[in-house]
């Protein structure tokens, strides 16, 4: 579809006032750091931010800022004193989205948004399937209270950032487009009715695992395959019935980044994560479906498509659902991805230095295949034996068999040896546990449903960019090579910043500057401004 | 003006103290699966008898068939294994001084090998050389088929090949060089005025005295 060219970007952002949500999470951090880096004439960016218990709303961001891998650009980028190039750009607002108007009062909220061009809310939980008490707050009625803040805008411009697998039951080809009130069964249903439903459920059941199960079934009877969809698609749905101008920006699998802020950088797990080390188990096969799509999509692809979405947005001029993944340009199928996976851990663990046990698990090459193909050893063959064992030993006392004389010599060492074989075991087991866990939760996504994203839209407005722009807005996911980008950048992201954390590890930050980092030391022309509105 | 000239090198033994059959072994080791994995190894050792019986081409096809439905991927990402590992630590530092003196002098250099150009291919950019003639291994769908796209090459067999490159290339054969190290390299040492064995086996050496070639002795890096 051909579209008008857009002028640089430099011109639509200038002087533009965006209200930001979720700017601390993985997707948010990427955005915020290269909006910031690569169009500093944005006019003002107010970020909602909750606080914690430790650390004020403008202290998580000043932090953030500061130690941030994400932010190494924007950091470089600034001469000078950092916090005062901030304070002229950013505010950070203490706000929690569970809250009607986010938590704002009446002024604040007129304050901040009576100037604002758009609202951009990214956050989200994006946990696959967490106690609905955590994820309804933020994905459903969070958004629905973001909505709600566009009524103090002048032109209320809301971009909202979904997922793809929104799409739930519906597989197959997937068009940038959602009908209201429709479920991906195919089911007529009320979103009011099924959040008041569902809320019901949260309120009145006892334990998360009640909760979650109750939901779930729920979620699938409707056509979702997990709670973080179902939550997603209701605040999709939801959004449809208010009378607000929004565009829904819904990425696939989001991993990590191809150059910005640098290459393999990411943060947290992901989607892959747990994939990928499974792939770095001795189980041969991860059961999942070869020939299915795996629609990868780098994060500051995501990160330069929602910019270009919002530019548009600012203008009037955007498409109401765009879709950012790969599948329907450039597919990456389970099988290869699997495939690749296993040659990154070959590759990883041929390098100097790498553990005898590495070595050794490199050589099991895992391969995908599916549920009704699997060979012998699996997790949950494993997780039983390991249930077994645990109670054998549980119940084996070696003394009770000794003589008396080797009891007294020997016994006590004996019954130690047991007791730490089954703590060495218990140990095995839950890990074991967690495995199947995830395989479960997973397995929607990587054996059962095979979607393939439409992504015209993004791509033709990418393609309407201005030439000036396309250094660093342009992002054509049609010439990523899967091999150098799994290979060069996700496994070696994936090995620096998510494995770790898997073994119960953590990731060093960036060290903070000195003196570290602070915000809102310096009055921002906004501030004069609503002094002078307040006192009128 | 008088034609040019081209200096023929055979990388396996002149250049590079390794063999096809044996990288076509080491990727065998190296799929899917301990089983799988076994049989493939014993398919690629099987062609070691056959070329030593003398029908290299045969040995040649039969070594690579081992890597059948192997992925593009993995051929890939192993063949780069394989020359860090292996072809880098295998130079032969005499071979590679002729060849840099060849070039200084004008020749055309032409690298002949056995390996497949997924494995061998940066051989070409490494030592500076203006043509790799080697082998093609065929892909359908992302896998190999266990075939190799023909010409095959398993050694210079046919003595009208030098004088059909030189022809191609507007050559003088007369004033041309080649280098070899084996029995098998004798077809084309003869296609060429100025032969010469490096390192040879035994029936080359016996070859070698008896055409008054001359013999370069050296041992690559490991």
């Amino acid at each position: 579809m051909h579209r008008p060219a857009l002028p640089p970007l430099g011109e639509v952002f200038a002087g533009r006032h965006l209200v930001v949500t979720g700017v601390t999470g993985f997707l948010g951090k990427v955005w915020l750091a290269q909006l910031l880096t690569h169009l500093p004439d944005v006019g003002r960016i107010t970020l909602l931010v909750r606080g914690q218990r430790k650390a004020t709303a403008a202290q998580r961001v000043a932090t953030m800022i500061d130690t941030s891998p994400a932010f190494r650009p924007l950091r470089h980028a600034v001469r000078g004193d950092l916090g005062a190039w901030l304070d002229a750009r950013i505010e950070v607002v203490d706000a929690d989205l569970a809250l009607p108007d986010c938590g704002l009062d009446a002024h604040t909220a007129r304050r901040v948004l009576s100037t604002a061009d758009a609202i951009v809310h990214v956050a989200g939980l994006t946990d696959f399937q967490p106690d609905p008490r955590k994820s309804f707050p933020v994905n459903v009625h969070g958004t629905r209270h973001v909505a709600d803040l566009t009524r103090f805008m002048a032109t209320p411009r809301l971009l909202h950032v979904s997922t793809c697998f929104v799409a739930g039951a519906a597989q197959g080809v997937v068009e940038e487009r959602l009908v209201p009130g429709v479920s991906p069964r195919g089911l007529v249903f009320d979103v009011h009715d099924e959040i008041a439903a569902c809320q019901q459920l949260i309120d009145t059941l006892p334990t998360p695992a009640a909760r979650i199960e109750a939901v779930d079934a729920r979620a699938r009877a409707l056509g979702w395959p997990n709670l973080y969809t179902f939550s997603k698609g209701l605040g999709e749905h939801l959004l449809a019935t208010l009378d607000v101008d929004a565009v829904t920006a819904r990425p696939s699998v989001i991993e990590c980044a191809r150059t910005f802020p640098e290459p393999a950088w990411n943060e947290g797990l992901n989607t892959s994560g747990p994939i990928m080390w499974f792939c770095g188990t001795a189980f041969p096969a991860l059961p999942s479906t070869a020939d299915h799509t795996f629609d990868i999509i780098p994060v500051d692809a995501v990160s330069r498509w929602l910019t270009v979405i919002l530019a548009r947005h600012l203008r009037g001029e955007a498409h109401e659902v765009y879709q950012l993944a790969s599948g329907d340009v450039n597919p990456a199928s389970f099988g290869r991805i699997v495939e690749l996976t296993a040659l990154g851990k070959r590759r990883h663990a041929g390098r100097p230095g790498a553990r005898l046990s590495e070595r050794l698990v490199a050589h099991l090459d895992v391969r995908s295949r599916p549920h009704d193909d699997l060979p012998w050893l699996t997790p949950d063959r494993v997780e039983g034996l390991g249930r077994d064992l645990h109670a054998l030993l549980g119940a084996l006392d070696p003394t009770d068999r000794l003589p008396a004389p080797l009891q007294r010599g020997i016994g006590g060492r004996l019954a130690q040896r047991v007791k730490d074989a089954r703590r060495a075991v218990a140990k095995a087991n839950r890990t074991s546990s967690r495995l199947v866990r995830m395989l479960e939760v997973y397995r929607p996504f990587i054996h059962d449903h095979d979607w393939t994203f439409v992504t015209g839209n993004v791509r033709g407005d990418v393609a309407a960019l201005h030439p000036d722009d396309r250094a660093v807005w342009h992002d054509d996911i049609t010439d990523l090579c899967w091999r150098t980008y799994w290979l060069d950048v996700q496994y070696t992201g994936m090995v620096r910043w998510a494995f770790p954390l898997m073994e119960g590890g953590t990731v060093a930050e960036d060290p903070p500057s000195e003196p570290a980092l602070a915000l809102g030391r310096h009055r921002a022309p906004w501030h004069v401004d609503d002094a002078v509105q307040g006192v009128a | 003006m008088p034609a040019a000239t081209a200096a023929y090198f055979r990388v396996e033994g002149v250049l590079v103290g390794r063999r096809g059959l044996s990288c076509a072994a080491w990727m065998a080791a190296r799929q899917h699966d301990l089983v799988g994995r076994l049989g493939r190894l014993g398919v690629a050792l099987a062609a070691a008898p056959v070329g030593a019986a003398g029908d290299p081409l045969t040995a040649t096809r039969l070594a690579w068939r081992a890597l059948k439905d192997c992925t593009e991927d993995r051929l890939v990402v192993l063949a780069a294994q394989y020359w860090d590992d292996r072809v880098e630590r295998a130079w032969n530092p005499a071979g590679v001084a002729l060849l840099e003196r060849c070039r200084a002098q004008g020749d055309r250099i032409v690298l002949l090998s056995e390996h497949p150009e997924a494995v061998i291919g940066p051989i070409r950019g490494r030592l500076g050389a203006d043509e790799l003639v080697c082998n093609h291994l065929e892909l359908a769908s992302g896998r190999l088929t266990g075939r190799l796209l023909d010409p095959v090459f398993a050694g210079v067999t046919d003595g009208s090949w030098v004088r059909e490159h030189a022809r191609r290339h507007g050559l003088d054969p007369a004033r041309s060089r080649a280098y070899g190290t084996a029995r098998a390299d004798a077809t084309l040492l003869s296609g060429v005025g100025l032969p010469c064995a490096v390192t040879p086996d035994l029936p080359l050496r016996r070859l070698a005295a008896t055409f008054d070639w001359p013999v370069v002795e050296a041992r690559p890096e490991s």
